[in-house]
């Protein structure tokens, strides 16, 4: 008996014990508190994973050469300073010409210098640090310190998107971060953990994996200081926990919340929901290599069978709208002289019909030499809005005889389906950056790539290129226009909707600009009213 | 001492055969499990040169067997490698993460016993009458309830500052229901009724029988079952942390899972399955202790 009353108390005991460990959290009232659902992947640019939180704190950590402003809607996005100060062109606009903040210090009071510019370069084309990022440096030829202040870069010839080409990823520290060999770089995430050192408004001021991020403001920062004490990144995975967080006040701000979220959450009093302007549009793409799904005709036949209109409707409300290109119409180069194909089953059918297909055996769906038109309809399982628009395509589709079948797989699977070609229809979603570069998606070097349906058209692919190479913002629009038409013609894509970027935040802070650009995007403006 | 050290080595000896089978079928279930995580690293600009560098850096230019061998040597070592998405070693990313879930199933393990124990004897000394038949049929309920909706109705009721005793009682929920009815099960088994009113009639007073006589012939087969239902804690953690947003063992597993970071998914595998070899071991340990008949 004595033993067993020794077990079970040890049990308990060691229950009680281990779990006397308190919860910490700890609040300051001027911070602000950020929901996220997935953690940063490490503080190095070059090495730390691809989440989208993970860049945009690097970001507010690290200065870029120039900051890229949310002006799309217009014309090309603008720059405005940040590392360099100051700009020049070569009249060939092949040479470029940087002079950069003198001021601009490491945390640790090492002067930051052209050095860190021209080191940070090689370190982003080291095959040996191998960044996923590298290819947007292929434009640039050269790069030299002229002076402690001064870089010149020459690119290889000219390029509308020289500029974002030469700002992708931030200005690292020389001094500290060179003493580990390129070779060690992806093994060595606590490295840079302990030997961080910082040029942006903000420091970090403690990373727990999987739970928190805090962000304090850098007192050397010779910018514009952050008016917050802190910014705190909560991490929460589930949707509901971020929902539950920023009704109940654990969080400040969710960004990326579907339409749904935004109804929910604008009913409540003191959150205020905010829209911007995104460049995501969501799409069925269609496998060209299909039998059926390759005919220009039997594509339309479908795209005039789906009721897009119902469908954003009931999905988005009035936070999105049918999409008619891989342009979204924020963007300045959108062709607004398409107009969606509208919601028509008897034109559908007659267009069926013409392609050769009928209903032989009654059973509603239609055949052509004795084989169904039936196919598989596939998107990621873990997004509940494109499960929800694949059974409202599959019911509209139905009723024009053709059958769809929904197949969902796992974000990594898909992925490798669709690189592999292995599909019928696939549902998914792009965000467009502001080079407006159509090549990965449409032009026929893609195919196997990207260009997941094999579309081929010689005039898209000569379209593409030309646009790309252009300076002038007019002429590249004519060259992006003629691209969207021929895509609207040739239907590789059935483009479905667009969204408005939604975010929700407590009604008393303010100056979040929230967007395309990012949640944090300038997070050192966020301020809280009395 | 002879019959102890070859006991030992014969348990050793298995342990290790289960740890390499476990390894081993956890890379081929990696190899086979379509998903490059290049995909999720490399964007659309990615060109094919920097891939070939990060699969290089990565060590995914070699084969399979080669480097599952390599990563078997490494831990033979104790070094279990680097994480794919963070470089950060992944005993770092254990170190973390192990204290949350170890205290999480501590603290569940705790409200198991604290609530299975009373209910357990009481519907033994009810045995076939009202109480009994509902607190069985309560155990049964709480079973079968998903844990998913018990954690998002548990989250909604209870303040913020309690999320990590919420979801200790989420994972205590369905396992106290199973519990109960074992314990229950082996205390009815234990105190007969004869049994019972024969010593009842010695003098022997009613909470002697229950706890001393009962509890003593009942508590081998439970504490058995306790220990092994940590496996069954560990998933149920994975489904719970992921909820609550406690950085535990089993969100860095589904985490590393999903990225297609090999390192981590296969350090935690590893811990995961030493832990349940423990677990099993200690569950032996255990009832030979609590039951004499055993150690015969």
């Amino acid at each position: 008996m004595r033993g067993t009353a020794t077990c079970l108390c040890l049990m308990l005991g060691l229950g009680l014990g281990v779990s006397s460990c308190a919860d910490g959290i700890t609040a300051r009232p001027d911070e602000v508190v950020v929901g996220t659902a997935v953690d940063i992947e490490g503080v190095n640019p070059l090495t730390a994973g691809a989440s989208r939180i993970g860049r945009e704190v690097t970001d507010r950590m690290f200065l870029r050469l120039f900051e890229e402003q949310p002006d799309f809607a217009a014309g090309p996005p603008t720059f405005l300073p940040a590392l360099a100060r100051r700009w020049t062109w070569s009249g060939d606009r092949t040479r470029l010409r940087l002079e950069l903040d003198s001021d601009a210090v490491w945390s640790d009071g090492t002067p930051v210098t052209s050095a860190d510019v021209v080191w940070t370069w090689r370190r982003q084309i080291d095959p040996a640090v191998a960044w996923p990022h590298a290819s947007s440096k292929d434009g640039i030829a050269h790069m030299r310190a002229v002076g402690p202040h001064v870089v010149v870069v020459r690119f290889r010839e000219p390029s509308a998107n020289a500029m974002a080409e030469l700002n992708e990823g931030p200005i690292l520290p020389r001094h500290v971060w060179s003493r580990l060999e390129p070779g060690h770089w992806r093994h060595s995430g606590d490295w840079f953990l302990r030997h961080l050192v910082v040029s942006g408004p903000f420091r970090l001021a403690g990373w727990q994996p999987g739970h928190e991020v805090r962000l304090v403001p850098n007192p050397r920062f010779r910018g514009d200081r952050p008016e917050i004490g802190a910014l705190r990144l909560r991490v929460l995975p589930h949707p509901a926990t971020r929902l539950l967080e920023l009704t109940r006040g654990g969080v400040d701000l969710l960004d990326s919340i579907t339409p749904e979220e935004a109804r929910r959450l604008a009913k409540q009093p003191d959150i205020v929901v905010d829209r911007a302007p995104s460049r995501r549009f969501t799409f069925l793409c269609w496998n060209l290599r299909h039998p059926f799904l390759g005919e220009r005709i039997v594509r339309e036949a479908l795209t005039l069978g789906i009721d897009r209109a119902g469908l954003t409707r009931d999905l988005l409300g009035l936070f999105g709208r049918i999409g008619t290109s891989p342009i979204p119409s924020s963007v300045w180069a959108h062709d607004r002289s398409l107009r969606p194909r509208p919601f028509d089953p008897e034109r559908a059918r007659r267009r069926l019909a013409e392609a050769g297909f009928r209903d032989t055996n009654g059973d509603g769906i239609v055949e052509r030499d004795g084989r169904p038109l039936r196919f598989e309809l596939s998107t990621n399982s873990d997004n509940a809005m494109r499960r929800d628009a694949l059974v409202h395509i599959q019911r509209h589709l139905r009723t024009i005889g053709v059958e769809a079948e929904i197949r969902l797989d796992e974000f990594n699977a898909l992925l490798d389906r669709n690189l592999a070609g292995e599909f019928d229809a696939t549902l998914g979603a792009w965000a467009i950056d502001t080079s407006l570069d159509l090549g990965w998606a449409f032009h026929s070097d893609s195919i196997g790539g990207y260009n997941y349906g094999a579309y081929a058209n010689p005039e898209v692919d000569r379209a593409i290129e030309r646009a790309r190479r252009r300076r002038h913002p007019r002429r590249r629009k004519d060259d992006l226009v003629l691209v969207q038409r021929l895509l609207d013609r040739d239907l590789p894509y059935t483009f479905l909707w667009e969204t408005d970027h939604l975010s929700a935040r407590r009604a008393r802070l303010t100056g979040v600009r929230a967007g395309p650009m990012g949640t944090l995007f300038r997070a050192r403006d966020w301020r809280w009213d009395a | 001492m002879g019959r102890l050290i070859r006991a030992l080595i014969r348990r050793g000896g298995a342990a290790g055969t289960s740890l390499l089978i476990v390894y081993w079928s956890a890379q081929a279930l990696f190899a086979v499990t379509p998903g490059s995580p290049l995909h999720r690293y490399a964007g659309r600009s990615f060109s094919p040169g920097d891939r070939a560098a990060l699969a290089r850096a990565w060590g995914l230019d070699e084969g399979v067997p080669h480097r599952a061998n390599g990563g078997l040597a490494d831990l033979a070592r104790g070094r279990l490698g680097a994480s794919w998405r963070d470089g950060r070693p992944v005993g770092s990313h254990l170190r973390e993460r192990l204290p949350t879930t170890l205290t999480l199933t501590a603290r569940a393990a705790t409200l198991e016993l604290l609530v299975a124990f009373p209910l357990a004897m009481w519907a033994a000394r009810t045995r076939g009458r009202a109480p009994d038949r509902t607190l069985r049929a309560g155990a049964a309920i709480l079973h079968s309830l998903p844990t998913v909706a018990v954690a998002i109705t548990l989250q909604h009721l209870t303040p913020a500052r309690t999320g990590s005793w919420a979801a200790a009682v989420t994972l205590a929920a369905s396992s106290i229901g199973a519990t109960t009815r074992l314990l229950r099960n082996a205390w009815v088994d234990a105190t007969p009724a004869g049994l019972v009113l024969a010593t009842r009639a010695r003098g022997v007073p009613d909470w002697r029988i229950w706890v001393v006589h009962g509890l003593r012939r009942a508590a081998a087969p439970v504490a058995q079952a306790l220990t092994a239902s940590l496996p069954m804690f560990l998933s149920g953690a994975l489904v719970v942390e992921q909820v609550f947003a406690l950085p535990g063992v089993g969100r860095l597993l589904l985490e590393s899972a999903r990225a297609r970071d090999l390192p981590v998914a296969m350090g935690v595998t590893c811990v995961t399955a030493a832990a349940v070899i423990l677990g099993s071991w200690a569950s032996e340990g255990l009832g030979r202790s609590l039951d004499p008949k055993t150690r015969r």
